[in-house]
């Protein structure tokens, strides 16, 4: 986008203004020193926003309250201005004119009803987006720090060659001594470049996003294989058990899926359940009827144990009576006598027939027992007899209840299974859902994100970021060289080799004899100011050929002449003559540059030559201001 | 059949006369006839007969009721067993004496020899077998030795 300065122009408090009025092409403001020339760079970068007041102290201060710019950008008009006032410092006026007429009446009343913005937020991006500078957020996510978005006071170091700069051995341009500042310039040099814009900083956010999400879908997939086959698994020794239990056979399966296909159609228990209340009521029939006979059992078991007690005891007298009927005798009458005395015992003989009697009454006894017996196995035999019965009536309740019993237990058991089966069928329906609860999260739509990272690969595709820069790097490097050779370039190393590289700002000659050489290991303050020049001019050139640039096409270089100390500018010597070609050269390379670019870039010398002879280009032409007299300053 | 009729037939003394006859035999000699007084509750009492029918030539009265604990028990308060037999074992000597068996010097000895082996009744066999041993063991002591060894003081 070509922009310069169409105006520079200072109001007073009380209404005067100073202007100094350019034009696109070679602008020169010769004079004096502390006329006021390099107080317009510093003016300049006051209304381009910057924070530090570098406006010097003094007669420009003390006059101006307001600073104002105005720039063509393309065919319209950016007016930017500053207030010189301590408690507006932070403010700037920003507004876009498409019609020159507002020019013929300019004075300090156009910003009575325009809004006063600030310099950080609304000033500055309105001025960058007039502009074309509308990247607001460079960042990327692959970066470790915040980029934030590109800045106009990024582009600056490109827009002046100071004073101290034009010759310096340490630096090719300014802010480079600032590690944080450096690390952004360089980074948003693309976006200078017009390489890429925010679309392209969006794309790239995009796709970095969309990779991270195919990585992690990636992740998941690898996850979700784990799991498939662990519930795979789970699920098929659920099915085995669920179709064993029903007897039926798993149907073949490949993967999960089929797997839950299958647990779709569970076969059901197919047997009918045996009809129970029936069952269960001739159950307790027939264990109350086993109890009653139990109950009769018991009691001719009594019955007979009485009688066998009877029995036993009368079995154990007779034994009894039967053993003294064997050592009882039966004893005769006869007259015992006294051993001792001699005489008759007559006891014994009453003793003796009192024997006989207990003796016959002892065997009369005996036969009475037996007779006993006889009846007593008679009632045992019936007993018995009735006992088998009952006993045997037992043994057949007890087996029709055994087999109740069985039966029963094969109820239970069909209960058990029917439970059993409705718990698996349970288990198998929550591992089915959380199977499928799964796939529904790992359907990601990954093809649709596919198709996404495939367009936004082709958008991006347009921004060919690498050949582009590279391309932007080899033409800058052949204008810097035509320059640096064209002006008064150390001899012995000539032809220039300069090789400048956009990554990191570095500027080296490709030396035959030593090699590498550094703007350092240079001597000669030619040489420093040929670099500086072929670098500006080169980087103006750069900035006005790629169109969607977004940096003014304006360079201001202070003094260039400094390092020729030239006594007397009317006296046309060597010192003069090398002047005259920097100026030369300035305009051939910015013809050269409408040639291609077909708009011309501008570029502001401030010097204290005067009077010079341009051989083809008229010297005069070029002057916007000379301020040698006393009375002829900025201000 | 009567109380006393049963009485009558397991204590009378023609049968009692013949345990004397067995006991006599065991003793080998000439015996005191003070002996009997504990030879009755010895052979009739159940406890004490099942321990004499299980003696042999060599046991003594230490052997068969004295040397433990569960012996001793066979024979405690024979002394009260002692006084309650003690009746019926004086009609007992006359059925003896007069059996025709000696009765001198307050000594008694069998007139005939007789073996308990013979008897053909296996629960007399055992009544005569006891009297017949606890013989034999009080044969090996002075008679007063036996009732001092077995806690008998009166008679």
């Amino acid at each position: 986008m070509n922009s310069y300065i169409k105006k520079i122009i200072i109001f007073s408090a009380k209404g005067e203004q100073r202007e100094l009025t350019l034009t696109n092409g070679l602008n020169i403001i010769s004079g004096h020193s502390k006329k006021g020339k390099s107080a317009l760079i510093e003016i300049v970068d006051y209304c381009l926003c910057s924070t530090v007041p570098s406006i010097p102290k003094g007669i420009i201060s003390d006059f101006a309250s307001l600073f104002c710019i105005v720039m063509k950008v393309e065919n319209n008009y950016l007016v930017i201005a500053r207030p010189n006032d301590e408690t507006q410092r932070s403010k700037v006026y920003v507004s876009l004119e498409t019609d020159k007429s507002f020019l013929k009446m300019f004075s300090i009343s156009y910003f009575d009803d325009k809004p006063l913005l600030k310099i950080k937020g609304a000033g500055q991006e309105s001025i960058e987006r007039f502009l074309g500078l509308n990247v607001l957020d460079s960042n990327l996510d692959d970066s470790d720090r915040k980029k934030g978005k590109a800045s106009l006071r990024n582009m600056t170091p490109f827009l002046y060659q100071y004073q101290n700069l034009i010759a310096s051995k340490h630096a090719l341009f300014s802010k480079m001594d600032d590690y944080s500042k450096k690390t952004s310039i360089l980074e948003q040099i693309p976006i200078f470049l017009g390489i890429v814009d925010a679309e392209y900083y969006s794309l790239r956010r995009q796709i970095d996003e969309i990779e991270k999400q195919l990585k992690a879908i990636d992740k998941e997939k690898q996850k979700e294989e784990i799991f498939n086959l662990q519930y795979q698994s789970r699920l098929e020794g659920l099915c085995i058990n669920y179709f064993s239990i029903v007897g039926k056979e798993l149907p073949n399966f490949q993967n999960v899926n089929d797997l839950i296909s299958i647990t779709k159609e569970l076969p059901s228990f197919d047997q009918a359940e045996p009809f129970k209340s029936d069952a269960s009521r001739l159950y307790s029939n027939l264990r109350s009827r086993l109890s009653s006979k139990t109950l009769e059992l018991n009691a001719v078991n009594a019955e007979l144990t009485k009688i066998e007690s009877v029995s036993k005891s009368a079995k154990k007298t007779i034994s009894n009576l039967s053993k003294l009927q064997g050592r009882v005798e039966h004893v005769e009458e006869v007259s015992c006598l006294c051993p001792v005395c001699g005489n008759d015992v007559e006891s014994l003989s009453e003793e003796a027939s009192l024997i006989n009697n207990a003796l016959d009454s002892l065997n009369t006894e005996v036969g009475a027992m037996a007779n006993f017996a006889r009846f007593d196995s008679e009632q045992l035999e019936t007993l018995k007899r009735t006992k088998r019965e009952i006993q045997k009536t037992i043994s057949e309740l007890t087996a029709q209840i055994s087999d109740l019993e069985s039966y029963n237990s094969k109820v239970k058991e069909y209960k058990d299974k029917r439970d059993s089966l409705g718990y698996l069928r349970a288990k198998i329906e929550v591992v089915v859902e959380q199977i499928s609860n799964r796939i529904q999260v790992s359907d990601y739509g990954e093809k649709e994100i596919s198709e996404e990272l495939n367009s936004l690969k082709l958008l991006i595709q347009k921004y060919d970021f690498e050949s582009d820069l590279t391309d932007c790097q080899s033409k800058l490097n052949g204008w810097a060289n035509s320059i640096a050779n064209a002006l008064d370039f150390e001899k012995q190393f000539l032809p220039a080799k300069l090789n400048i590289n956009l990554r990191d700002l570095s500027i080296v000659h490709n030396d035959k004899k030593y090699g590498k050489l550094r703007l350092s290991d240079f001597g000669s303050g030619a040489n420093w100011l040929a670099f500086h020049l072929a670098a500006s001019l080169g980087f103006l050139r750069l900035f006005s050929y790629k169109e969607n640039s977004p940096v003014p096409n304006f360079l201001f270089i202070d003094q260039p002449s400094q390092v020729y100390f030239p006594r007397d500018f009317s006296s046309h010597n060597d010192d003069i003559k090398k002047v005259e070609n920097i100026y030369i050269q300035i305009i051939k390379s910015l013809k050269e540059a409408r040639k291609i670019s077909g708009s011309y870039s501008q570029v502001i010398v401030l010097d204290h030559a005067d009077n010079l002879d341009l051989k083809d280009y008229k010297y005069e032409r070029y002057v916007r201001a000379k301020w040698f007299d006393e009375n002829d300053a900025l201000i | 059949m009567r109380i006393s009729e049963i009485e009558k037939l397991s204590l009378s003394p023609f049968w009692l006369s013949k345990l004397i006859f067995h006991f006599v035999e065991g003793y080998g000699k000439e015996t005191p006839f003070e002996l009997t007084y504990m030879l009755l509750p010895l052979v009739l009492r159940q406890e004490s007969r099942e321990v004499l029918s299980n003696l042999n030539k060599n046991s003594t009265i230490y052997s068969a009721f004295l040397d433990h604990r569960e012996k001793r028990l066979k024979i405690s308060a024979l002394q009260h067993y002692v006084e309650s037999y003690s009746k019926y074992v004086n009609p007992s000597i006359i059925v003896y004496a007069n059996a025709g068996h000696s009765f001198g010097m307050r000594c008694l000895k069998n007139s005939n020899k007789y073996d308990f082996n013979k008897e053909k009744s296996q629960q007399t066999k055992k009544f005569y077998k006891a009297a017949y041993y606890l013989g034999v063991i009080f044969s090996k002591e002075k008679s007063k030795d036996c009732f001092y060894k077995l806690g008998v003081f009166k008679v």
